[in-house]
């Protein structure tokens, strides 16, 4: 029954990502990439009074990797820097224990959502900060992925 | 003519497309295809109008819900997004304006014509059963995530095909560019019809201006030959995976038209090195 539940939350991502898309006035932007075969997640982010006001993803990868950028935000959106920073530290030390191409997936998406972070702070004493790019330390795709999404 | 109507023709194409795919009705579906199609051409003449005055235009676009459950329903959406498109047209004399107000006239109409449909929409109920052909889970699980990746991958090339055409000067690239967004636009519309019978049809997310712009052609083409290289080998492990002789020769049909692809785009290769003097 419960894997009936995560399938259908899963299908549900997949027909329906959340908050994909880009914002048109970011307070911040960050970068997770897999230096291996390019696939990438941008995150950008609202922030207002220490809150996730606003978020929106983009990837240039593979369907795994939407169903986790659509998932996490949907989450953290509404939350705390600090709360939201927990969560990305939770799904982050989870990664052990997940399917290797879901693990460089999802930590793919929270080390963008870290990097946007890190942009955000480091706007607040530079506004021309360059967004910062975090690559992932895990392999994803098998090679016939590789090749798909390395565009 | 403003730069919003690229955005707007695009959304019109995508939501009368999958309302296409959607509907029980394949007669009326066909119907919606072809009115599809039109919007489609609608997109390019802009799209040709825009890159001709130099006006900057986006394939981004916004998430696109297919919200309706009976066919009449499906008639009022497709409806809503040409008087959506209408309303940003005005009669003033240019042809193309004229010509795209009497299309949107005729289908407007056309679609007012259903709206008492009362026939149920299947296509997004999740049932995951394609009609008789019986699947064990992994092979299941295979063939909806192919789908997924291969409907948005499908959408993609349309897309960046599309940009591409408008941007290169050399007739015979424009043209092969033409037969693969022709070859795409059927792949899509297989790997739809079957989402739709297992209900988990959806639009694909939009293609990003980082994906279509892309700064080499060259190494777009390079890049373009391994994927279709990749696409093969998917086509050739599904058609392995599932125990269905039917989907096994239609995996083995697209496989097989990957080959010809990677011809074609072999050719544009060397065109294009050709000119460039490698």
């Amino acid at each position: 029954m419960e894997e009936k539940r995560v399938y259908d939350i899963t299908m549900d991502h997949m027909m329906r990502p959340r908050n994909y898309g880009k914002l048109e006035n970011p307070d911040a932007q960050g970068i997770g990439k897999n230096p291996q075969n390019g696939e990438m997640v941008i995150i950008y982010l609202e922030i207002e009074e220490g809150k996730i006001s606003d978020i929106a993803f983009q990837a240039k990868a593979c369907m795994t990797t939407v169903i986790a950028g659509s998932i996490f935000t949907e989450t953290i959106k509404g939350a705390t820097i600090d709360e939201s920073v927990e969560l990305a530290q939770i799904m982050l030390d989870k990664l052990d224990k997940m399917p290797p191409e879901e693990a460089a997936c999802s930590e793919m998406v929270a080390e963008a959502f870290l990097a946007a972070l890190e942009h955000y702070k480091a706007k607040s004493e530079d506004r021309d900060a360059l967004v910062p790019t975090h690559m992932i330390s895990r392999a994803c795709a098998t090679d016939i992925e590789t090749k798909e999404t390395d565009r | 003519m403003t730069k919003r109507l690229f955005t707007t023709v695009h959304e019109a194409w995508l939501k009368l497309l999958f309302s296409s795919f959607a509907v029980q009705d394949r007669e009326w579906g066909e119907t919606l295809y072809d009115f599809s199609e039109i919007l489609y051409r609608h997109m390019r003449f802009v799209e040709t109008m825009y890159v001709k005055k130099n006006i900057e235009y986006s394939y981004e676009r916004p998430s696109i819900g297919l919200e309706f459950m009976t066919e009449g329903e499906a008639a009022m959406y497709c409806e809503e997004a040409i008087e959506r498109l209408r309303l940003q047209l005005s009669d003033n004399g240019d042809p193309l304006a004229k010509r795209m107000l009497s299309d949107l006239h005729y289908m407007r109409e056309s679609l007012r014509r259903e709206f008492n449909r009362n026939t149920k929409i299947t296509a997004f109920n999740k049932a995951m059963k394609l009609g008789d052909t019986k699947l064990d889970q992994s092979s299941l699980q295979a063939l909806v995530l192919f789908l997924f990746e291969e409907s948005y991958k499908e959408y993609e090339l349309i897309v960046i095909y599309g940009y591409a055409q408008t941007k290169v000067q050399d007739k015979r690239l424009a043209e092969i560019f033409q037969i693969m967004i022709d070859e795409s636009k059927f792949h899509l519309k297989s790997f739809a019809m079957m989402m739709s019978k297992m209900g988990i049809l959806a639009v694909p997310r939009m293609i990003t201006r980082e994906i279509y712009e892309f700064e080499s052609l060259e190494k777009f083409l390079v890049d373009g030959i391994e994927e279709e290289k990749g696409a093969k080998e998917q086509c050739r492990m599904l058609a392995e995976a599932v125990d269905d002789e039917s989907l096994q020769a239609f995996f083995d049909f697209i496989n097989n038209q990957e080959d010809y692809h990677i011809t074609l785009m072999r050719e544009a290769l060397e065109r294009v090195q050709e000119k460039s003097g490698d």
